[in-house]
């Protein structure tokens, strides 16, 4: 059950033409959730210091 | 004494205050699960026999898609909360949540797309579990959008719960399309009903993905509301007094 399913890290980046589907997924993924996380983190310590500041 | 429960442990400073205590337990504890899900997902499941690798997008797409349609419910939850017990918390709940439920059900419509290249020959098809899951990302975009055209909070609390509870018909549609009508998108490959359709070694990994993605969601909902909370409430002491 965890054997790397792949003979090589090249193999595993192309996935037998797959990886090009596959990757671009999971980063856009990645990248929205983080986007996510960084916006809400940043307006709430804005927000924070204007109420602390007013 | 049900109405004087949910008005005692539902108050948005309680809220704030409880969930601050495990933010962090529940965002990185997601993070992780996620991460090993995706890790031994991508490299170290089988092969598909039938699609090859192409499937390795369901340890994100099923997660995705699964917890679209939960944060709706969990709307429609509240949005009965707020029109029956008038409470504060649940509209505020509402609201921050739709964000969250657009990036979720944007992140399923896309991942669903690109797997549909590969897999179906076409990114796209207008049939019922594609439609009613774009229609889903809509009702999302309408409620944030409504909400936000209100200069009176309240009366656009109102409006928002009730297009909440009216658009929750499209749960179940989304649900038992594929049961429903000639599609080309594939049945569900787990349910709470019936054995699972796919292997043990790729069910662990998506099982995994899936309570990450959860957990996940739930950390980025918590930090959505805590922003919406505290400027709903500014001008409120506690607020003052918490920040």
């Amino acid at each position: 059950m965890f054997n790397f399913a792949f003979s090589s890290l090249h193999h595993f980046l192309i996935m037998d033409g797959h990886g090009i589907y596959v990757w671009p997924v999971y980063l856009v993924s990645i990248l929205l959730i983080s986007i996510g996380f960084q916006v809400t983190i940043r307006k709430l310590k804005a927000l924070s210091k204007k109420i602390k500041d007013a | 004494m049900i109405t004087s429960f949910i008005h005692r442990f539902s108050s948005p400073k309680s809220f704030v205050e409880v969930t601050a205590r495990f933010f962090s337990y529940v965002m990185y504890l997601g993070l992780f699960l996620l991460a090993t899900g995706w890790i031994w997902g991508l490299a170290f499941a089988p092969e598909d026999a039938i699609q090859g690798n192409s499937y390795r997008i369901i340890f994100l797409h099923v997660p995705a898609s699964i917890f679209a349609q939960l944060i709706y419910f969990f709307m429609a939850v509240c949005a009965l909360m707020h029109l029956v017990w008038r409470v504060k918390l649940a509209a505020y709940l509402i609201k921050s949540s739709a964000p969250v439920g657009a990036l979720i059900t944007f992140i399923a419509l896309f991942s669903g797309s690109i797997w549909g290249i590969p897999t179906w020959g076409t990114w796209w098809q207008w049939d019922a579990r594609i439609t009613s899951t774009l229609i889903l990302f809509i009702m999302y975009l309408g409620i944030i959008t409504l909400h936000s055209s209100f200069s009176n909070a309240e009366k656009a609390d109102r409006l928002m719960s009730i297009l909440v509870v009216v658009g929750v018909v499209n749960i179940p549609i989304i649900k038992k399309s594929v049961d429903w009508w000639s599609t080309l998108h594939q049945p569900a490959s787990i349910t709470i009903s019936e054995a699972p359709s796919i292997d043990l070694s790729m069910l662990y990994p998506l099982l995994i993905s899936i309570s990450g993605m959860g957990l996940t969601l739930i950390a980025l909902g918590i930090l959505i509301s805590k922003l919406y909370i505290i400027t709903r409430e500014k001008t409120k002491k506690w607020v003052q007094n918490y920040v």
